[in-house]
């Protein structure tokens, strides 16, 4: 909607060429809130009227000479004139009486002022009166002129109040006729007016631009983000703005400070801090002696370069405070300062400095490097207010050698005018930014100046603070002591003392020592004292807080509290702590934390000497412990409260780290761990088999069950399922704790092989079944097993029970192992066949060097992939060692590392799984050799196997 | 009080010292007394004297958490006139004890008046309460040492008056005439009870620098001053007679007054009573209005302005 609004204003503006120009705008009358505010279009128009900037050098009135239009000053009120002088000459052009109420204007050829009841206009020339408007209920707030109009404002509620009424006048200014006017709700200030066009500013956020000719907007600037205060044309172009300065460019439309022509004078934080760097265009300029008007920042803008920077004459800015001026470069770097004789009236800054108006007639024109008085002339007149049109006045004079802004600043902070602590106070704060160690010097003396206000003293008390050299100074006023018969007043210790704590000046002690003990350090400072020798000494100021407490714990002038204390009831008086009291407090405070063991042993007797020591003191002194204790215990609460929080994010770091679910691996290795108990089951079983002289046997045992997330299991399933082996199995397999995992729950199993007593221990020959090739057929192994079987026993081993653990044979040898001849499957090859057999050989032949033979079994223990398996067993029944995939673990070396043999005395069983670390054992007696991958036990069953389908396929 | 106290002190303690107890309030020892101490605080002693061998045994006494025995203690040991009674009663002193347990010491040690007790005595001089300070320079004065004089200067200096004053008035007692220019300077300073030292002190060139303040400080102070300087004999008669004819310039009835007790004093028989100085103070007298034997005597009215000024001088 907005776009299209925009699309028929610039179409309006193609078509109607004259409309730019104000005669063809959307609205005849101006203010309207429908008017579109930031137009690019409606700002181009604008600064296409406005004249070529060009520098300020020459007055604005009619006579072409450097004016002052001054309203008199008298005590009474009565008999107040309105009186123009030139101001190189000081000649008084003529003086009329009038009750100015607000600061007199030279407008071209006449002079403005406003009384309560009027606007009245002056002939410059003669001072005749030319025209008067009578202004009912309205505040005139100020006037410019173009050409041969003037055009003035006044307004009702500017600083607020119900009624809100602005006024903005076009009238001739030598006959008074009025040429247009808007009335509207709400406040005007000041106008500016330049190239036929007028600039009112509006409700302190707008700039309406009026056609001259007619009153009609022709645009409006609105600031999005800043306050508009007021307006002034200048030769170098059209300015407004707050607490900064724009220049009306084409950059302006944009409505932000940010991307506009503006400049914020970087000066920092001036005492009494103007509202604005120009007067108030909103607020009437009163015309007799006010605050207002007396604090101002002053400048003259000088062309600028291009759109984007605003210039200023002689790049100084000037603050003017009364009788102090101050000028800064563009940096706001202070360049000089100056207090004059008479409280500024008005001023004008100029090329080459800054012309003020004394209340008392004294015209100064300051040297803008130097400072320095470069002319000046005095009116025998007293100024109530005064305007300025002095442009170009350039008087000669010499600008002097610069003074010391050391020296300066002193003789502004000793200026005994004491309404202007405010300024000195600020010329404190300037004084102590200067980078001098003899600062601090002028600071303390200033400090001990007798005249010198409270205020200011707090103020050069906190610049001390800031100062981070010439503590000499300060030590040396530290050494001086009270002396009633010289005169000598004791240092000011309320300021040394916290600036010697801030630069940690620990040479100060022995002097603070002195003071601390010394009667004439005043009462108030004293826990300053005390507190500085805790803080700045070390084990040398012990003794001496030692006597100090000791000395004055039971004397009547160190009796009191030590701390201010709330009311006894409600709306009692707070009672004061006795600084003495306070100061015996700090000095056991300081015993307590630098005294060590004897130091707190010296207090505590101290305290607990309830007779002597003052009850406060002792007090404090067990609040010493108390708070010692209970700062212990929050530190060991938080330490808890830090561990705690370390354990939480472990323990959660670790849930995340858990495994989603257990391998098999993983539950074969727990079970490997549990394997005590289990094999007692086992070995119960066995016995009571043979006890009862079973034909059955226990070959093999499987264990299904649940595990859930904590690492229990449950739901048990034993096989072979007779009792009591089951019971038992079941209440073993319940006890062991399996690592825990993020499922809720998961099935599991776990199988092992049992070489029982007598059954399969005459394995075969100590054949390895790393002698497979690595892409051997399952069933080769089947068919390899099943022929090592039959081979004769090559060891005369006795029967083992298949869970001990046995060392080789002390004779155990090499063997020399047969390498069974490969018996090639129907359907292969000769050729096929023959170099399989062939293959055979080689593997072996390799794999020899890091074979343990045994005396018997088969050869378990695979490795592949750098892993190791587990142990084999015999017992002559293959466990699930077999892997999927058509491969079985063999000897074959993987990823660096050996696969290892374990012999059996049956059948082989191998188990994936394990680290790849080597396992080498070799086993003797034709029972199990387990071979150890990553710690595996030798027993470690060939467990079954997460793929359920891969252990249905080795069942049948 | 002080019999209610040593009564209590009896009750506590019994036996062997009941008599010696009576005597707490003992006069000063010989050396205390000669140097013009005055132990105000302690009861006149009646019984058998603690010794040198008690003084242990007192002294532990000392330590005990009962203030009337602490005070007892030290008033036993201040009856006994020995060095060795004065470590305790520093130990006492530096132990931090209750006003008037630290100003009954002090002034014990004032009249033992020995020269080790120096030490602790100038500390005290720089105690925070003003009277520990002027105890504690009073006892330096009953020490008969010759850096006492220096001790006592730098009592002028303090800040608070009373120490001032007594530091004045204590380095005219003991006669410290190295000290009138440090006098004369507090005197400029507003001490006023140094014209009484420096009338006790000063020389005949010291007279005339007195004489210079005449009429620059109140007259009180001046005659404070001028009573001491007319009563020695070390001081010339023309000094006398130049201050006799100043204060006449000066008159008034104080002055008369003055005058007229001063002239008391003078011999009445023999060659002084005809000597220039009796002379020339009963020619002053009859100069001042008012006197008897004045030419000039007479009945001052009431409410006149001559009456003001001599009630003023009165007054002042």
């Amino acid at each position: 909607m907005s776009n299209l609004l925009k699309g028929l204003v610039a179409a309006t503006a193609a078509l109607l060429p004259l409309a730019a120009v104000g005669c063809g705008p959307s609205y005849s009358n101006a203010f309207s809130h429908h008017f579109l505010d930031n137009q690019e279009a409606d700002l181009g128009a604008v600064l296409s009227r406005l004249p070529e900037a060009s520098q300020d050098d020459s007055p604005e009135n009619a006579l072409d000479a450097p004016l002052v239009a001054v309203a008199t000053h008298t005590e009474s009120g009565e008999g107040r004139q309105l009186a123009v002088y030139r101001v190189d000459s000081g000649e008084q052009l003529w003086a009329t009486n009038v009750d100015a109420a607000t600061q007199p204007e030279i407008l071209g050829d006449v002079v403005v002022v406003s009384t309560r009841e009027r606007l009245v206009a002056y002939d410059l020339s003669g001072g005749r009166e030319l025209w008067h408007y009578d202004l009912p209920d309205l505040a005139y707030v100020g006037a410019t002129r173009d050409g041969d109009t003037i055009y003035w404002s006044a307004t009702v509620g500017a600083l607020g109040g119900a009624r809100r009424v602005g006024h903005v006048v076009a009238m001739d200014a030598r006959s008074g006729a009025e040429r247009w006017r808007h009335e509207v709700q709400g406040v005007f200030g000041q106008p500016a007016a330049s190239g036929g066009l007028v600039f009112v500013p509006w409700e302190r956020q707008n700039i309406a631009v009026l056609d001259e000719a007619t009153g009609d907007e022709l645009a409006r600037l609105r600031s999005t983000d800043d306050v508009i205060a007021w307006a002034f044309d200048h030769p170098t172009g059209v300015y407004y703005g707050g607490r900064g300065m724009y220049r009306l460019t084409h950059r302006n439309v944009s409505g932000t400070r940010a991307d506009s022509t503006h400049l914020r004078p970087p000066l920092g934080e001036l005492p009494r801090q103007p509202d604005s760097i120009w007067p108030d265009g909103f607020v009437p300029r009163p015309g007799g002696r006010s605050a207002r008007g007396r604090i101002r920042v002053y400048f003259n803008p000088a062309p600028a370069a291009d759109d984007a920077s605003i210039q200023l004459e002689g790049d100084t800015y000037y603050f003017v405070y009364y009788r102090y001026v101050f000028a800064y470069d563009l940096e706001g770097t202070l360049r000089w300062t100056r207090h004059l004789e008479q409280d500024v009236a008005n001023a004008e800054a100029m090329p080459h400095g800054l012309l003020t108006v004394g209340e008392q007639g004294q015209l100064t024109l300051l040297d803008r490097d130097t400072g320095n008085t470069r002319w000046e002339r005095g009116l025998d007149v007293q100024i109530a207010s005064v305007g300025v049109d002095a442009a170009g006045f350039q008087p000669g004079g010499e600008a002097g050698d610069a003074r010391g802004l050391r020296e300066s600043l002193n003789e502004l902070v000793l200026d005994p005018d004491n309404r202007l602590v405010a300024a000195r106070a600020y010329a404190v704060q300037l004084l102590s930014a200067i980078d001098n160690e003899e600062i601090t010097r002028d600071l303390l003396d200033l400090y001990q100046q007798r005249s010198m206000p409270g205020a200011l003293k707090e103020e050069i008390r906190e610049a001390l603070r800031t100062r981070r050299s010439g503590a000499q100074y300060l030590m040396a006023a530290l050494d001086r002591r009270y002396d009633y018969l010289e005169e000598t007043q004791a240092p000011p210790l309320e300021a040394i003392v916290p600036a010697l704590l801030e630069m940690e000046h620990a040479e100060a002690v022995p002097l603070l020592i002195n003071h601390m003990m010394d009667h004439e350090t005043p009462a108030e400072v004293l826990p300053l004292v005390v507190n500085a020798v805790v803080t700045l000494g070390q084990g040398e100021v012990l003794d001496a807080l030692r006597r100090f407490l000791v000395l004055y714990r039971a004397d009547s002038l160190f009796a009191g509290p030590v701390a201010d204390q709330a009311p006894a009831e409600e709306g009692g008086e707070p009672v004061r702590a006795n600084p003495e009291a306070r100061a015996l407090a700090m000095a056991a405070r300081g015993l307590f934390e630098h005294g060590g063991e004897d130091g707190r042993a010296q207090i505590s007797a101290l305290a607990a000497d309830t007779g002597r020591t003052h009850a406060p003191v002792s007090e404090y002194i067990t609040g010493l412990y108390t708070a010692e204790q209970e700062a212990a215990e929050q530190e060991a609460a938080r330490q808890e409260r830090e561990r705690l929080a370390a354990l939480e994010e472990l323990r959660r770091q670790e849930e995340a780290a858990l495994p989603t679910m257990l391998s098999q691996e993983t539950i074969n290795n727990t079970f490997a761990e549990n394997a005590d108990a289990i094999r007692e089951c086992v070995a119960n079983e066995m016995a009571r088999l043979e006890e009862e002289n079973s034909d059955e046997q226990l070959t093999q045992v499987r264990v299904l069950f649940i595990l859930s997330s904590d690492g229990r299991a449950s739901q048990i399933a034993v096989s072979p399922d007779r009792e009591p082996f089951s019971h038992c199995m079941e209440q073993r397999v319940t006890d062991v704790q399996f690592p825990r995992f993020r499922s809720r729950r998961q099935r599991a199993r776990w199988s092992v092989s049992i070489s029982g007593a007598g059954s399969a221990q005459n394995g075969g020959g100590a054949a390895t079944a790393s002698a497979l090739p690595a892409d051997a057929p399952w069933w080769m192994l089947s068919q390899y097993v099943h022929e090592l079987q039959a081979q004769p026993d090559l060891t005369a081993s006795e029967t083992i029970a298949w869970w001990e653990e046995r060392d080789p044979p002390a004779d155990v040898r090499e063997v020399e192992t047969q390498q069974p001849e490969f018996e090639c499957p129907p359907g292969m090859s000769a050729a096929a066949c023959e170099a399989r057999r062939e293959a055979l050989r080689r593997a072996q032949e390799e794999g020899s060097g890091e074979t343990a033979a045994t005396s018997g079994g088969t050869t378990g223990g695979t490795t592949g992939g750098g892993t190791t398996g587990g142990g084999t067993t015999g017992g002559g029944t293959t466990g699930g060692g077999t892997t999927g995939g058509g491969t079985t673990g063999g000897g074959t070396t993987g990823g660096g590392s050996t696969g290892s043999t374990g012999s059996t005395g049956g059948t082989t069983a191998s188990t994936g799984g394990g680290s790849g670390s080597t396992g080498s054992t070799g086993s003797t007696g034709g029972t199990t050799g387990g071979t150890t991958g990553g710690g595996t036990p030798w027993w470690a069953a060939t467990g079954g196997d997460d793929n359920e389908e891969e252990e249905e396929e080795e069942e049948e | 009080m002080t019999l209610v106290r040593s009564v209590l002190s009896i009750t506590l303690v019994g036996g062997l010292w009941l008599g010696a107890l009576l005597a707490l309030a003992a006069p000063a020892p010989a050396s205390a007394q000669r140097r013009g101490g005055n132990n105000d605080a302690q009861a006149e002693p009646t019984g058998p004297q603690p010794t040198v061998r008690d003084i242990d045994r007192i002294a532990a006494q000392l330590g005990s958490s009962n203030e009337d025995e602490v005070r007892e203690a030290i008033d036993l040991l201040s009856v006994i006139d020995h060095p060795r009674v004065i470590p305790p009663l520093a130990d006492l002193l530096r132990s931090g004890r209750s006003d008037e347990v630290t100003d009954r010491a002090l002034t014990a040690l004032r009249g033992l008046a020995h020269p080790s007790a120096i030490d602790v005595l100038v500390e005290f001089t720089r105690h925070r309460r003003a009277r520990a300070r002027r105890l504690a320079y009073q006892a330096l004065a009953a020490i008969e040492d010759r850096r006492i004089a220096e001790h006592l200067e730098q009592g002028l200096r303090d800040s608070d008056r009373s120490v001032r004053a007594m530091a004045a008035r204590q380095l005219g007692e003991i006669g410290a005439t190295r000290s009138v220019d440090t006098l004369f300077l507090a005197f400029d300073r507003g001490v006023v009870e140094a014209a009484a030292a420096i009338g006790k002190l000063g020389n005949r060139q010291a007279v005339n620098r007195f004489n210079e303040h005449l009429g620059q400080v109140p007259l009180s102070v001046m005659l404070s001053g001028y009573h001491e300087f007319v009563r020695r004999r070390d001081i010339p008669e023309e000094a006398k007679i130049d201050i006799i004819n100043r204060l006449g310039e000066v008159s008034g009835q104080m002055v008369r007054v003055f005058l007229q007790r001063y002239l008391d004093t003078l011999p009445t028989r023999g060659r002084a009573a005809r000597g220039r100085l009796r002379t020339t103070v009963e020619s002053t007298l009859r100069r001042i209005p008012g006197h008897a034997g004045s030419a000039r005597g007479r009945e001052v009215s009431a409410g006149s302005d001559e009456a003001r000024e001599q009630a003023a001088e009165t007054e002042e």
